[in-house]
């Protein structure tokens, strides 16, 4: 009888298979999976793409991380859930690195394992050292209730980040047979990152020499190669696993595997199927309106003339999709499959300029929090209908023409302007618009290059949001180059007045703090919060 | 022999009624005696101090013409025989027992008052008992039925007429593992009786509940509203919450066997009484599993006779009595253009507003003046049928009781419909003397389809068209791309949503009778249930919209088993009586479950049946779930002198869901009762008939948690490496080996009461109960990687009155005279967070406060609506005039977190029912009302696109702000917000309601008329349920039912016979 009170687990697995072969298999992957929790999610795009100079508040959007205001505070739901799934992933990591020595199995493939881990817990302390600062490190998985933790100086955090990813460089393969598995030179460009960012932190040149040379290294190291078409770097499926693609976080049309999926593509999304003659498609995609580009971004950023980018980055005509008469306009107009239907233009237009339209227009000047041109990098037509929100894209989250900006942006900061200069240029260059004819597009091109009298850390930001615009950087290359207060100020309306240095950390999570012995003196919160 | 007990009696010239009363009242004897034989008495005239009991009765009778005898507690009253007594002769009696419509009762107990033995009746009602002596009494009883006391003068042939037991202190009580009669019952236990449950027709008994016992909360709103749906489930809270995290929900045991979930699977006609055990002395029995109170059920069992046959049917109509109030085509064409208007890009003076507002299809719809109303369009009657065949007799040896039941609901959605077979066998075979073995088995297969798109009604333009000019279907009424027309959901077979479910349930036993008094009884009980779940939608639906169509199956399987054995030894000595039991018992239960969905179905007949086929399969899975539960459980009840009663209980449980160390839980109760009318100084006291109090204190326990969560479990995560799988499983929980079981520690102060010759009754119940070790989720700092553990910590703490009252109002002159009667019952609760898992703090990230009750809302509080003048006021809170006015709690300028509050509980602190009975002649009417106060609700309608007052989707028509009507209620309507700021400030309601739940007029007809259909009895009834409701939520807002406020209000009117051949 006694035997009956021993539990019948079947279907579920306890703790102890994480110590077999197959378990550090699994361990590593849901390592991986917990990268899903913020690239590729609302999460994620709050907490970087919005309250910057490149984006602001979508008419539906939570308001409060591009508004600085007073709600954007310890007990915001987006940085509790940021926070507890980083240490998930470090706990599951750490779980991976401290069981594998006992662990009999392939010597090679335990070395290749343990170091995917220990990338990826990398990466896991390097989003949380850059967001909240001075945070807790834990080395060793967790076992029982731990009530206890303590921020250890951002220093000693990049320590921990530094000889994790000096682990993950010696011993991670150059290629994988499993595509989305961390390389060794996915692990060179987040060290050259990481230095990069850290020096900013340190002002070592060291740091920034040697974020340089780990991002030479991956440019010339490897096959990896600038596309000629910028567009084509987003274009889905397998155009995603370009050459220029060195690491992304993995979705996939599989319904059983894509779990929640990459989300993105609703966000960026106006009111387009309320516009006569729209309705909406898979094309189109599924409106969320969270996030607005800024007029700095519609109007200033780009030459429109010579940089390609814009174009590529933001889609601004739509063709009709229902066919009908509407009033647009002020006048009756019969519209036609595939007719223009709504159109931004960039330029100002009169009155009777647009009464003669017959179509929607948007000139700058009647961009809304609703109407606004969408970002085309995340769109998803692959998706099974218009309304389903899983979206199969992969995240790119590390790709050459950011290495490019690294290697400029570390140069620079060493003193090596001219050296920098060529790799803005080869990316400038590559951005030129094509032209009607070959000339007019070499004209484009040589019209993109810059001079290194012209190249200073404001330019480098610039060319950052012109060629990763959305690609969820920016709010940590605001921090990094300490230039969050003053480019919001400039460029978002929204954050403006609210914005203030002690945003350039975000508030450690107020349940952390309650939860740990010793509350707020044990775990103090971030100043100003 | 007889009572060292003294008697003071002072009478003169009293009649011997009187003395017999002063007598009965001082000693707590009872005397038996015939008015035929009282009317030979003649005067007494006595004076007696401190006489010893016979003494004072030879004074008394001397020189009477009548003797007594004394049989145990009971004085018999004969005609005293003129011949000196030499040998008593010994005869034989026989004759009928029937009940009061005349119909024989078969297996009625006859015995001989003091004299082992005895005999029942037989098919036909007639029993024959023999050593029958003048003046010794018979007693005749039958469980439900008032029990007969006659005695024996010289007549050989007695025919008996069993009346069906009120609520009376014979009334057999089923207390969990035996019975008890009502006055040896010392905890805290309802009864609500065969006519309580069959006043309204019902699909799941539970259901009949609601307003008949004092402490039990139903709440037909599970889910998301869906009370009046058909198969729809019922909550049933005893007594309040406990729990925080657990279960609340009480244990069901039907025919002895503890059961899981609710009785859905039942068919209500077979179940006779409901026994509802509410303190820790009647509900520590169940342990581990006794927290939240137990129900019990009891089936109709056979008796000794001729087959008889009942049937029962009932068919109703449920017409919807109140739409959901939204907006017609008028009043949403001016709420869109008030929604532009608050932005400004809608101006009254522009000829063109409406056209560069409306679609064509809107515009003709204003033009012509035309509305659709998807609701009615929608919408239809519910219809219900219930159909039960009870076959039940026996022989001497051999009782059954068979039937078989149909219920049949289709919904008011026509997408809607449940249906249930059902069956149950009961038998009991005598195996000689000693041995008895019996079954009591149930099957049932129910069918139900509960697709809902009824929600779509409400949000659909009402000027879109449902059909075009030829009268087929338009896909996008209002040709908005989100707004499906509902009405394609109900095409043949473009949704499908069904469910299907088998349930055998049996419990098997054998009894002996070791020595007298003492029996072994083994039970054994197996459940097996089924259930299956298939769904398809076509593209053209809502659900997909035009988007592939989807499949789903899934399938569980539970079987679970309980084996009992059970020794009891029930003997008196004197006066003292004792009453004990001993239980061993093992539960096991396994459930398995599989499931698989797809997306993109190559032929829509299809449905669901082959999933395979399908494009892509979105999920696959299948489970595996064991516990086991092992107890002791021993009970020793004693009875002194019939005056004081002593119940103790101990179970101890050891169950696979605790931590290691802490497999087995124990669980004591002790409980007294002091029959107060027994005592001496209470003889004098004539109008009190009965006075009980009761005192029980113990302690009971609460699984509370799911197999294996003491367990370190690794959560499974998907993820795929450029297209391959890639599942992994990552560390999900913290293994804790002392995980326990919840306990709640209760007193309970009861008072049972009769007075005016019982024609007031009642109860009054008294309770605290605390519980600690709760099971709840104690949060970590995230930075271990995990944020929670599940522990035994904080406290709660619940406090409660309940009272109960039956009275004859009127009691018929004759028979058949008018009668009147009530049944009245309220209580009146409190619960209160004591400690969390951080000790006194308030969780408010779980809206959990110490010192309220354990389910708050908790939020922000609207005080009206920014009015015109106010701009400045309003854009300090960063609101603007025309939205929502949030109370500044703390008054710090701005809305924030700290000024939310609690703006209501979700169970009612009052709640009480009313039953009054009628009757005249054949004519029986029956009225109940219900009554609750003190809840809030959280309704479903006034959140999300029902509320958006964006001037898209359809809303419920409400008061909202315009600059020409600045009202409180609600916002002004604005296109630029997707919902209103602080939307969810406007969905808590008062729950609080007084309704008229139930009328029930029947006709019983003659035995004349009825013999005419060869029937033994023949009743018809037509009733109404739920034809009349007060409440804020309706006066107030125009609201449906605020039992169930995201759907119609229904009233059900419903035609019935019971027939007995």
């Amino acid at each position: 009888c006694k035997k009956e009170l021993v539990e019948d687990s079947r279907s579920e697995v306890t703790d102890n298979y994480i110590s077999t072969p197959d378990g550090i298999q699994a361990a590593v992957n849901a390592a991986y999976s917990l990268q899903r929790a913020y690239w590729g999610t609302e999460l994620g795009a709050n907490l970087s793409v919005t309250g910057t100079d490149e984006y602001t508040a979508g008419s539906d959007a939570d308001r409060d991380f591009n508004a600085y205001n007073a709600n954007l505070n310890p007990v915001k739901g987006n940085f509790t859930t940021a926070w507890t799934n980083f240490y998930q992933g470090i706990n599951a990591c750490n779980a991976v690195i401290n069981r594998a020595p006992d662990v009999t199995m392939d010597a090679t493939l335990k070395t290749t394992r343990v170091a995917e881990a220990r990338f990826l817990r990398a990466q896991f302390y390097f989003m949380l050292v850059q967001m909240w600062g001075p945070v807790h490190i834990t080395l060793t998985e967790t076992k029982g209730a731990v009530t206890t933790a303590k921020r250890s100086p951002v220093a000693e955090v990049y320590k921990v980040i530094t000889d994790d990813l000096d682990y993950a460089i010696t011993n991670l393969p150059t290629t994988t047979a499993n595509y989305g598995r961390a390389i060794k030179p996915a692990a060179q460009h987040l060290a050259a990152k990481v230095y990069l960012t850290k020096a900013g932190i340190t002002n070592d040149q060291a740091d920034y020499t040697k974020a340089a040379d780990l991002a030479k290294a991956v440019i010339t190291g490897y096959s990896y190669k600038l596309l000629d078409n910028f567009a084509d770097i987003f274009a889905q499926g397998a155009g995603e696993r370009n050459t220029e693609t060195i690491y992304s976080v993995q979705y996939s049309n599989n319904l059983l595997t894509n779990g929640d999926g990459n989300t993105l593509h609703l966000y960026f999304i106006f009111n387009y199927d309320l516009q006569p003659g729209m309705q909406r498609d898979l094309a189109g995609g599924r409106p969320y309106k969270r996030y607005k580009p800024t007029a700095f971004t519609l109007n200033t950023l780009y030459n429109h003339q010579t940089d390609g980018r814009f174009d590529a980055t933001f889609k601004r005509t739509y063709f009709c999709n229902k066919a009908g008469t509407y009033t647009i306009n002020g006048h009756a107009v019969n519209m036609k499959l595939g007719d223009t239907a709504v159109f931004f233009p960039d330029v100002e237009l009169t009155a009777a300029q647009i009464a003669t339209k017959n179509y929607s227009v948007y000139p700058p000047s009647k961009v809304t929090e609703a109407l606004y041109p969408t970002l085309t990098k995340y769109l998803d037509p692959t998706r099974t209908d218009a309304n389903a929100t899983s979206g199969a894209r992969d995240f790119i989250l590390y790709r050459l023409g950011e290495t490019y900006l690294i290697a400029a942006e570390a140069l620079l900061m060493s003193g090596k302007p001219d050296e920098a200069l060529t790799y803005i240029n080869t990316l400038r260059r590559r951005a030129a618009k094509k032209g009607i004819t070959d000339a007019a597009t070499a004209l484009n091109k040589t019209a993109m290059e810059v001079t290194s009298a012209q190249l200073n850390l404001d330019f480098i930001l610039d060319e950052r949001a012109r060629e990763l615009n959305g690609e969820h950087q920016r709010w940590f290359d605001l921090v990094r180059t300490k230039q969050l207060v003053n480019r919001v100020k400039l460029y978002n309306s929204l954050g403006a007045p609210n914005v203030k240095d002690i945003h350039m950390l975000r508030p450690i999570p107020q349940t952390q703090i309650d939860r740990t012995d010793g509350g707020a003196s044990a775990f103090p919160q971030n100043p100003g919060y | 022999a007889g009572y060292a007990q003294m008697v003071n009696l002072k009478k003169d010239k009293a009649s011997m009624k009187e003395v017999i009363n002063d007598i009965q009242r001082q000693t707590g004897y009872s005397f038996i005696v015939s008015s035929e034989l009282l009317k030979l008495a003649k005067p007494v005239t006595v004076n007696l101090t401190n006489t010893p009991f016979e003494t004072a009765l030879d004074k008394c009778f001397s020189s009477q013409p009548l003797d007594y005898v004394i049989n145990e507690k009971t004085i018999v009253i004969t005609k005293r025989m003129n011949l000196p007594v030499v040998a008593q002769q010994e005869t034989t009696v026989s004759g009928k027992v029937t009940d009061e419509k005349g119909i024989p009762i078969a297996g009625v107990n006859v015995i001989i008052k003091g004299k082992a033995g005895g005999t029942s009746s037989d098919a036909d009602g007639n029993y024959k008992i023999n050593g029958v002596t003048p003046g010794s009494m018979l007693v005749f009883t039958q469980i439900g039925m008032d029990s007969q006391q006659i005695i024996i003068t010289n007549q050989t042939t007695l025919n008996v007429i069993l009346k069906e037991a009120p609520m009376g202190l014979n009334e057999v009580v089923v207390v969990g593992y035996g019975t008890q009669t009502r006055k040896d019952i010392t905890g805290a236990i309802t009864s609500v009786k065969n006519q309580d449950l069959h006043e309204r027709p019902v699909n799941n008994i539970s259901q009949a509940l609601q307003g008949k016992a004092a402490g039990v909360y139903v709440s037909t709103n599970v889910g998301a509203g869906n009370g009046n749906e058909p198969g729809a489930g019922v909550k049933i809270f005893i007594r309040g919450n406990r729990s925080i995290q657990a279960s609340n929900e009480p244990l069901y045991v039907i025919d002895g066997i503890p059961i899981n979930g609710g009785l859905n699977d039942i068919n209500p006609d077979d179940i006779i009484s409901i026994d509802i055990l509410k303190d820790a002395s009647s509900t520590a029995l169940y342990g581990s599993r006794g927290s939240n109170g137990v129900v019990i059920v009891t089936t109709r069992r056979g008796k000794t006779g001729p087959a008889q046959v009942n049937y029962n049917a009932y068919a109703s109509i449920g017409a919807i009595a109140r739409y959901i109030d939204v907006m017609d085509g008028n009043q949403f064409a001016e709420y869109k253009r008030e929604s532009r208007r608050a932005n400004n890009t809608y101006n009254n003076a522009d000829p063109n507003a409406d056209k560069n507002l409306f679609n064509s299809i809107e515009l003709a719809s204003i033009a012509n003046g035309s509305s659709t109303d998807w609701q009615r369009l929608f919408l239809q009657n519910q219809k219900r049928q219930n159909h039960e065949l009870n076959i039940n007799g026996g022989t001497e040896t051999t009782r059954y009781s068979i039937s078989f039941g149909y219920n049949d609901d289709k919904g008011y959605n026509p997408a809607q419909s449940f249906s249930r077979y059902s069956t149950r066998v009961n038998l009991d075979q005598d195996l000689g003397k000693r041995f008895k073995v019996g079954v009591s088995l149930l099957a049932s297969y129910s069918k139900a389809n509960n697709a809902n798109s009824y929600y779509n009604t409400l949000i659909s333009n009402p000027l879109g068209q449902a059909y075009d000019a030829s009268g087929n279907l338009v896909f996008l009424p209002s040709n908005d791309a989100l707004l499906p027309n509902p009405l394609t959901d109900l095409v043949d077979k473009a949704v499908i949503s069904r469910n299907t479910r088998m349930r055998i349930l049996g419990s098997f036993y054998g009894e002996a009778k070791i020595i007298d008094g003492l029996t072994l009884r083994t039970n054994f009980g197996p459940d097996l249930i089924e259930n299956r779940a298939g769904s398809f939608f076509s593209p053209n639906t809502t659900y997909r919209n035009l988007a592939q169509s989807t499949a789903a199956n899934s399938e569980d399987f539970t079987l679970i088993y309980t084996w009992e054995n059970m020794l009891t030894y029930k003997k008196t000595f004197g006066k003292h009586r004792v009453d004990l039991t001993g239980l061993q018992s093992i539960t096991s239960r396994t459930v398995e479950t599989t499931s698989a969905n797809a997306m993109g179905l190559p032929l829509e007949s299809f449905e669901n049946y082959n999933i395979g086929a399908a494009t892509t399969i979105t999920g696959i899975g299948s489970n595996y779930n064991k516990w086991s539960i092992l107890s002791y459980m021993g009970r020793a009840n004693y009875a002194f002198n019939d005056k004081y009663l002593v119940t103790f209980t101990a179970r101890a449980d050891g169950s696979s869901r605790f931590g290691n160390n802490n497999k087995w839980g124990f669980f004591p109760s002790a409980a007294l009762g002091w029959n107060i009318t027994n005592e001496d100084f209470m003889k004098s006291v004539t109008a009190v008939n009965n006075l009980k109090l009761r005192l029980s204190y113990g302690t009971t326990g609460n699984t509370g948690i799911n197999a294996y969560q003491t367990q370190g479990l690794l959560n499974r995560t998907v993820y795929d490496f450029g297209g391959t799988d890639a599942f992994g499983y990552r560390p999900g929980s913290i293994r804790n080996d002392d995980l326990k079981w919840e306990s709640t520690t209760a007193l309970n102060v009861g008072l049972d009461y009769g007075i005016l010759d019982n024609r007031i009754t009642g109860s009054i119940e008294v309770y605290t109960s605390k519980t600690k070790d709760l099971l709840l989720f104690k949060v970590l700092p995230a930075t271990g990687g995990f944020d929670q553990v599940l522990q035994n910590i904080g406290t709660t703490k619940n406090r409660g009155l309940e009272f109960g009252i039956s009275t004859l109002n009127i009691k018929p002159a004759a028979e058949n005279g008018f009668s009147w009667n009530t049944d009245l019952n309220f209580a009146i609760s409190k619960e209160e967070i004591v400690e969390l898992s951080q000790g006194k703090i308030d969780d408010v990230g779980n809206n959990r406060f110490i010192g309220s009750p354990i389910n708050v809302f908790y939020d922000y509080k609207k005080i009206g609506i920014w009015q015109l003048g106010e701009e400045a006021e309003a854009a300090k809170y960063s609101s603007s005039v025309g939205q929502v006015k949030i109370q500044d709690t703390n008054g710090n300028g701005r809305i924030d977190g700290a000024d939310r509050v609690i703006l209501g509980q979700d169970l009612p602190n009052f709640t009480g029912g009313m039953t009054n009975r009628f009757g005249y002649k054949g004519f029986s009417l029956s009225v109940l009302v219900l009554a609750n106060f003190g809840n809030t609700f959280v309704n479903p309608l006034y959140s999300g696109n029902t509320m958006a007052l964006a001037g898209r989707y359809n809303n419920i028509n409400v008061n909202y702000w315009t600059k020409t009507n600045p009202t409180n209620d609600f916002p002004q309507p604005n296109v630029a917000n997707s919902t209103p700021t602080f939307a969810n400030a406007l969905r808590y309601f008062d729950g609080s309601f007084v309704k008229i739940k139930n009328i029930n007029l029947g006709y019983q007809f003659s035995p004349n008329i009825s013999k005419k259909i060869a029937a033994k009895s023949l009743r018809i009834y037509g009733s109404v349920s739920d034809p009349f409701t007060l409440a804020p939520y309706l006066s107030d807002f125009n609201g449906t039912d605020p039992e169930i406020p995201g759907r119609p209000a229904i009233v059900t009117y419903t035609l019935g016979l019971n027939v007995t051949f």
